[in-house]
């Protein structure tokens, strides 16, 4: 394998791991798309991506399963588009800004709305000057990983419960200003790599006057610190036409601590889900285009979470590299 | 060349930005949130669903199959609690937060969940034994309370011996719901 098919790979499965995966929840709030990376030596990229989050029950506040009562059927839909700008040798910029399709029946009620959700905007450093993967380790500088370093303002530009809608199934966004640091370790070892990821969140704090439409007393409120932590492995191979394709499957945590509402501290809102992913991109030889389809399933046993629901998430994604 | 890809790339981008911004309402309340207190001056002592109102008047079935009214409820002469459940995990937080916190507190307390999504009886005592609430009283609300008492997710009110309301919002942490029962007590 040569050292250019090496580096078509590593992009490959960058792409898959750290673009657009999607933690959403429509009665829990939602709705966002995380941040996209950009490959080394790309100036920039445009990406699409379709989403369709299926609930199947929730961890309830014990972190007991339960299941969703029959006849319920509580999908989202969500449109994400992302563009990710070079703007040096080792920094880059990106936004990303879903739009959120909510699909409910549950008992007597039945409800489709739309809108706008969360965006986040997004800046990376590259702690690398270039290509870090390797055919196979022959010195110990060859184990060196690539390292990304960078921060994510999540903006409440969704639908949340304190803006004008009548019940949770309406909703597409938190409503709260959030600011993650990231931290992504890569490594490439042949057809292989592994990747760590880990991702701290704190939330702003903000004012309420208005719930369900309806204004209230005044106060306080805010979400617990959020913490995402995923590990990833993924396996690449050429076919005769020299695209290539890629498989990848990963595992991620994720938790959001208590919060505090009107001064006080709100165990209520805290949250704990595992999920894992698997996901196959198919790559053109120029590696322009990369076509990806990913699974994402919450681990709906009890103990995997907690006051959380359980979905399927699967994701169909358009990306276009310019060199 | 490149120039042009790259501002057909962005041209392409913000259209497309655009046409989503455009497609959203009123999200200032999210990106610019106000703390201001914008409630309507209440009318106290009249039927209503504000606090200081006398809870309206209803009769609605509960899961069991039986008719609940408010005359039934401030009969018993208990304070009463009525939270807003669509079974959902926040649902079961406040809940599990009231079990935990505040009801052995509260023992003349009389709980009532409200099931404002389900519709009807069969479904609503369905929701009701699969998030593991058997034992609970649960009104099956056909609207009638949900629109009274502007009820919505994890609204919670109070309403005192004297059918007038105590507190009508949303659970949060819990520490209002028992500072209201507590000023009950004495």
């Amino acid at each position: 394998m040569t050292f250019t098919k090496m580096w078509g790979h590593f992009l490959v499965v960058l792409f898959m791991l750290l673009s657009s995966q999607s933690w959403a929840a429509s009665c829990c709030g939602g709705g966002s798309a995380s941040s996209l990376i950009l490959p080394k030596f790309a100036q920039h990229m445009i990406e699409g991506s379709f989403v369709s989050e299926q609930y199947d029950g929730y961890w309830d506040a014990a972190g007991q399963w339960r299941p969703d009562p029959s006849g319920s059927d509580l999908k989202q839909y969500r449109f994400n588009m992302g563009y990710a700008h070079r703007l040096a040798a080792d920094w880059q910029a990106s936004v990303s800004i879903p739009y959120v399709f909510n699909n409910n029946q549950y008992g007597g009620l039945d409800s489709q709305t739309n809108g706008l959700g969360d965006s986040s905007f997004s800046l990376w450093y590259e702690a690398f000057k270039g290509p870090m993967c390797v055919t196979k380790v022959n010195k110990a500088a060859d184990l060196l990983p690539a390292a990304y370093f960078g921060v994510t303002l999540l903006t409440p530009t969704g639908i949340s419960p304190y803006d004008d809608i009548d019940n949770n199934f309406d909703i597409t966004g938190r409503g709260m200003y959030r600011l993650d640091s990231h931290v992504s370790i890569e490594k490439s070892v042949g057809a292989w790599t592994a990747v760590f990821k880990y991702s701290f969140g704190k939330y702003f704090e903000r004012n309420v006057n208005k719930e369900y439409g309806r204004y209230i007393r005044p106060y306080s409120k805010q979400l617990g610190n959020r913490e995402t932590t995923s590990v990833s492995l993924g396996y690449s191979h050429f076919i005769p036409s020299m695209d290539s394709l890629t498989y990848t499957l990963s595992y991620a945590y994720l938790t959001e601590g208590p919060g505090e509402t009107a001064g006080q501290r709100d165990v209520t809102s805290q949250i704990k889900k595992r999920s894992t992913s698997l996901g196959v991109a198919y790559a053109t030889l120029n590696r322009q285009w990369i076509y990806k389809f990913s699974w994402n399933s919450a681990l709906n046993d009890d103990g995997k979470g907690e006051n959380f629901p359980t979905t399927d998430i699967y994701t169909l994604g358009l990306a276009y590299v310019y060199q | 060349m490149f120039i042009n890809k790259i501002n057909k790339s962005v041209r392409l981008w913000i259209l497309s930005a655009s046409l989503l911004l455009s497609a959203c309402g009123d999200i200032t309340n999210d990106l610019l949130p106000s703390g201001t207190d914008a409630r309507s001056a209440v009318i106290r002592d009249m039927p209503g669903g504000e606090v200081g109102q006398i809870l309206e008047d209803f009769s609605l079935l509960t899961t069991e199959g039986s008719v609940l009214s408010n005359d039934t409820l401030l009969a018993a002469g208990q304070p009463l609690v009525l939270y807003f459940t669509m079974w959902c995990p926040i649902c079961d937080a406040h809940m599990s937060d009231y079990k935990a916190q505040i009801a052995s507190d509260f023992p003349d307390v009389h709980l009532v969940l409200v099931d404002f999504v389900s519709g009807d009886i069969e479904y609503a005592y369905s929701s009701q034994v699969s998030a593991g609430y058997r034992n609970e009283t649960v009104i099956v609300d056909d609207g009638t309370l949900e629109s009274a008492l502007y009820g919505s997710m994890g609204t919670t009110v109070v309403v005192d011996l004297d059918g007038v309301i105590r507190m009508n919002e949303d659970y949060k942490t819990g520490s209002r719901l028992r500072s209201v029962l507590e000023a009950l007590q004495k």
